[in-house]
């Protein structure tokens, strides 16, 4: 929300709420913490912050405006997240109903759920979480070339599908890694970049407007 | 005497012939009316479905199938959740008065009242034609009118989901006192000590009035109705809302006036959301001015213009009904019920200005004697 040059050595959080008051308190709480904290108080603001400011822990919450009390504007934040996969993990702090709307957070890729009112230490401990979870997938990739893909698959109609979203999934979050640079997310999954090009059109995913 | 009967036979055939003939031409007229009642039948059946059976589309949509059935001249006021809208048909001349249909469908918050007089003339088939077209509008609309008043019924189920928004509120308020004394929990340095208190101090106005709000609700839950009538300036009232939902007011005037606080609060938020949803630049100009009758303020902003019909005055009241993707649709039809509440006032949409079709809401409150 606001213009700031993003410190890289430390660790940064996203806190997404349109509660101005809360928003406030759980930054300060994850500053005193040593985190680097960014606001942002709709889906709008969030997918700009995400971009900028590269979180790698994002507090959603998902009633926002101008659903505030609904969930579709956290979900859509989610939604946006899974077409656009990045190296972050979401934490769902929400005061919705609880059973409809973990289930909906958890099909859509949430790292973890909290239920409104939560205690600072328990938020502590699920992003603490988050950062050890994201740290080793990062040592995965690094030390045994292996891409950590997470995906909710159909059951029960062979492993066709199952390989397709697969191939989408690895092929979405490459190219977010590489800024859509075809040639090097040729490079790093190994195909020629005409095979590149030929997923893109399968799966129809267009380069982003700058 | 042959040709006697030679001469009889042939009358007796060319009469046969003429019948038979008259038969056909019966057959065949009975056959296209037959047709034509169908086709009408029809032709309102599928608009029933294409209107999603909504009286406010059906009635104007339909009442050309009944002109095309024989009626002479109709009319249909429907009240429609607080706002009337009339639509009529026809003007050709008419049977007696006594012939016509004088009916009123539905109660209270959707009522349809019918005057239909079918066309001078129409009698035999045709008037049994349009007995039966007019026969089937009307079961049409009775079913879609009752439909309406039972999912309002329902929707009380609905309401009680807008209750849990002052619960989502409630929850977000327990949730900031206990980040708040995690903070405190520790030994607090003079440079936490700072922050926090500048963080607080930033967000406790907000805070406050959210709190106001959940206990303003409570409180009217607990005593069946509004409560507290306090002298308030409605500019600053108003601005306060605005501040909270993070919108720009220009506000030209003021008056104070003695209303029930949390009523005329509640009702004033329901209008500014509306315009949080759909003004892009969420700025309102707003007008308070006294009248002779009272009080009158009207909120309008740059989007708003191209007119305003009637019907699309009559949805906007309507409980969940909403054109944008905001919300419920709750939001009018409560402030409505708000102003009243709160200085027994009214709330409409009104165009402002013919000429450019700028519309907005106005509030009218009547004056109080001062005793009162």
């Amino acid at each position: 929300m606001s213009e700031r040059r993003v410190d890289v050595s430390m660790r940064r959080v996203l806190v997404v709420d349109d509660d101005a008051s809360l928003r406030e308190m759980l930054a300060l709480g994850l500053e005193s913490e040593g985190y680097a904290v960014e606001q942002a108080d709709d889906r709008e603001t969030a997918i700009i912050e995400i971009e900028k400011f590269e979180p790698e822990v994002v507090v959603l919450d998902l009633g926002m405006p101008p659903h505030e009390h609904a969930l579709e504007e956290g979900l859509a934040v989610l939604r946006w997240l899974e077409e656009h996969p990045r190296p972050l993990k979401v934490v769902v702090l929400t005061g919705q109903d609880q059973q409809a709307s973990a289930y909906e957070a958890v099909r859509l890729g949430t790292f973890d759920y909290l239920a409104k009112p939560v205690s600072m230490e328990c938020l502590l401990q699920s992003i603490r979480r988050c950062f050890l979870f994201l740290d080793n997938e990062r040592r995965m990739r690094a030390q045994a070339q292996t891409q950590r893909v997470m995906l909710s698959v159909p059951v029960g109609q062979g492993v066709k599908p199952v390989r397709n979203l697969a191939e989408e999934k690895l092929l979405r979050q490459v190219l977010e890694e590489t800024g859509f640079n075809v040639h090097e997310t040729a490079r790093l999954l190994n195909m020629n970049r005409e095979n590149v090009y030929y997923l893109l059109k399968k799966y129809g995913i267009r380069r982003p407007e700058s | 005497m042959e040709s006697v009967f030679t001469q009889t036979m042939l009358v007796i055939a060319a009469f046969m012939v003429v019948l038979g003939l008259g038969l056909l031409l019966a057959a065949y007229y009975m056959g296209r009316q037959a047709r034509r009642a169908l086709t009408l039948m029809d032709e309102l059946l599928r608009l029933a479905q294409k209107h999603e059976d909504d009286p406010l589309l059906f009635i104007p949509g339909t009442l050309r199938v009944l002109e095309q059935a024989g009626m002479g001249y109709g009319r249909i006021e429907l009240r429609w959740f607080g706002e009337r809208t009339q639509f009529e048909a026809g003007g050709r001349a008419v049977m007696d008065e006594a012939d016509c249909l004088v009916r009123t469908i539905g109660q209270v918050e959707i009522e349809a009242r019918l005057m239909m007089c079918p066309r001078r003339g129409l009698k035999g088939e045709q008037g049994v034609l349009y007995a039966m077209i007019q026969q089937l509008w009307l079961r049409l609309l009775c079913s879609q009118v009752s439909g309406r008043l039972a999912q309002l019924h329902l929707s009380e189920q609905r309401l009680r989901r807008y209750e849990l928004f002052y619960k989502h509120d409630l929850k977000n308020l327990a949730q900031f006192m206990g980040l708040l004394s995690a903070q405190l929990r520790h030994d607090v340095s003079e440079q936490k000590a700072r922050a926090l208190v500048r963080r607080l101090q930033k967000v406790l106005p907000a805070l406050e009035r959210r709190a106001g709000r959940i206990l303003a609700h409570l409180e009217n839950k607990q005593q069946g109705g509004w409560q507290g009538v306090e002298v308030v300036s409605l500019a600053e009232r108003l601005r306060l809302v605005a501040y909270e939902l993070e919108l720009e007011v220009d506000i030209e005037g003021d008056v104070r006036l003695a209303v029930v606080e949390s009523a005329m609060t509640q009702g004033l938020q329901n209008v500014l959301e509306n315009f949080r949803h759909h003004q892009h630049d969420r700025r309102v100009k707003v007008m308070i001015r006294e009248t002779d009758g009272g009080v009158e303020m009207t909120l309008t902003g740059r989007g708003m213009t191209g007119g305003l019909d009637a019907r699309r005055r009559a949805r906007m009241f309507e409980p969940f009904w909403s054109n944008s993707e905001s919300g419920m649709g709750l939001g009018l039809y409560i402030a409505r019920q708000s102003v009243q509440q709160a200085c027994g006032g009214t709330l409409e949409a009104v165009v402002l200005d013919e000429d450019t079709g700028q519309w907005g809401f106005r509030i009218r409150c009547p004056k109080v004697p001062a005793d009162q």
